[in-house]
C-alpha cells in the first residue's frame, strides 16, 4: 500500500510518502529505492503532521465544509465519489472539457485537463476551500 | 547517446507538469489565480509542520537518516501477540492481527510513535525477516540495523546518530559510511588509526554489540 503525505498532511511540496507491505516487498524496495530518498526536511514534517491531528480533520476530505458544496449533486453528470473514500479531487464528466478548463483559466480558476489524464472530456478538479469552490461552481453554472 | 541509453527510454514520455503558477498568472494577465489543477491542500500546513522545518533547517548540512528510521518506527504496528510470534517469519506482520488495526486513528499513530521509539529497532529486524536481539536503548537507540544474510547490502545510508545522549547532531555528514569495518576496530583496540580519527566520531559500540552482530559487510 503507497499513501503520500501531499494531500492531507499537505506536503506537496517535500515529497513525502511510505509504502506499507510484507517484509519481502519492502525489503525489496530497499534495494532498488534512492539512497535518501526522503529528505531531512521531509522526515520532520511528516512526524509534525503525524502530531497535529486537528489539522488533518480540518481537510475538505476529512470532513470539512468545503466537500459538502464541492458534492457531485452541484453537478448534473458528475461522477459520484463514494460516501467512504472523501477523494481529495473529483474527475468530472463535463462536454468540451479542454474548452471549458480554457474559460475557467481565463477566470482565474485552474483545473486539470482530463485528457492528460487519459480521461477525455473530463475535468480533474481538485477540492478548495469553500470560498474557492463556491467560485469554481458559479464559473461552470455560467458555462 | 542511442549507444548509452537502452532504446526503451526514448518511448517514456516524460511528465507534463503544466506550468508554474505564476507564470501562468503572468501570461493570462491574472491578478489572482487559484489552483485546483494540482490537488494540493486548500488549507496550507500544520503550523507544527512548519515550526518543525525551521527547527532542522540548521542542519541541513547532514545528510538525512536514509532508512528514515524514526518515521519507520512509528508506523510500525503493535507487536504481534506471543501466539503470532511463535509461527516467526512465515507470519510477517502483515498478515497479523496486526495489521488489520490499519490505519490507526491518529493519536493512536503517536501514542505507538513514543512506545516505538525506545527500542525501534528489534522490530525492523523482525520485518526483515531475521531473529531479533535487543540492544541498549538510548545511546544506540537510533542506530541502523544491518541485515543478516543479506547477499548484497543495500544502501543503508550513513548511520543516523539523532539521539546521543547529548541530543546534538555530531553525525559526520554521512562518511563514516565509508569506514571500513577493520579500521573502527582497529582504532577502538588503540592501534593507529591510519587517518581517520575524524570519521570516527560516533557513538562507540560496546564489545557485546560488536560480537553480537553479525559481520555482513565486505
Amino acid at each position: 500500500m503507497l499513501r503520500t503525505f501531499s494531500k492531507i498532511a499537505a506536503l506537496a511540496g517535500l515529497r513525502v510518502g511510505y509504502a506499507i507491505g510484507s517484509a519481502e516487498s519492502i525489503d525489496r524496495l530497499n534495494r532498488v529505492r534512492a539512497p535518501y530518498n526522503v529528505n531531512r526536511l521531509g522526515q520532520v514534517a511528516a512526524l509534525a503532521a503525524l502530531d497535529d491531528p486537528a489539522h488533518w480533520e480540518q481537510h475538505p476530505a476529512g470532513g470539512h465544509r468545503g466537500a459538502r458544496v464541492l458534492s457531485p449533486r452541484s453537478w448534473r453528470g458528475g461522477a459520484a465519489p463514494s460516501r467512504r473514500r472523501r477523494p481529495t479531487s473529483f474527475l468530472v464528466k463535463v462536454p468540451g472539457a479542454t474548452a471549458v478548463r480554457e474559460r475557467l483559466l481565463r477566470a482565474g480558476l485552474a483545473v486539470r485537463d482530463g485528457a492528460a489524464l487519459g480521461f477525455s472530456d473530463h475535468l480533474r478538479i481538485a477540492i478548495g476551500t469553500r470560498d474557492t469552490n463556491t467560485r469554481l461552481l458559479r464559473a461552470l453554472d455560467r458555462q | 547517446m542511442r549507444q548509452l541509453w537502452r532504446p526503451v527510454v526514448e518511448r517514456i514520455t516524460p511528465y507534463d507538469a503544466g506550468k508554474p503558477l505564476e507564470t501562468l498568472k503572468r501570461e493570462l494577465g491574472l491578478d489572482e489565480l487559484i489552483r485546483l489543477s494540482a490537488n494540493e491542500n486548500p488549507l496550507g500546513p500544520s503550523p507544527r509542520v512548519v515550526d518543525a522545518i525551521r527547527r532542522e533547517a540548521s542542519a541541513v548540512h547532514l545528510y538525512p537518516d536514509g532508512g528514515s528510521h524514526r518515521a519507520a518506527g512509528c508506523a510500525q504496528p503493535p507487536p504481534p501477540r506471543a501466539a503470532d510470534a511463535r509461527s516467526s517469519s512465515a507470519t510477517a506482520p502483515t498478515s497479523s492481527s496486526a495489521w488489520s488495526r490499519w490505519p490507526p486513528s491518529i493519536p493512536a499513530t503517536r501514542s505507538w510513535c513514543r512506545r516505538r521509539r525506545s527500542s525501534p529497532t528489534p522490530r525492523s529486524v523482525t520485518l526483515a525477516g531475521a531473529r531479533g536481539a535487543t540492544e541498549p536503548a538510548g545511546r544506540l537507540r537510533d542506530r541502523p540495523r544491518r541485515r543478516a544474510g543479506a547477499g548484497h547490502a543495500p544502501h543503508q545510508g550513513g548511520d543516523p546518530v539523532l539521539a546521543t545522549q547529548s541530543g546534538h547532531h555530531d553525525h559526520p555528514a554521512g562518511a563514516a559510511d565509508e569506514v571500513p569495518r577493520g579500521a573502527r576496530s582497529r582504532s577502538a583496540a588503540g592501534r593507529p588509526r591510519r587517518g581517520l580519527p575524524r570519521l570516527l566520531r560516533r557513538p562507540r559500540l560496546s564489545q557485546r554489540d560488536r560480537a553480537a552482530r553479525p559481520a555482513t559487510r565486505a
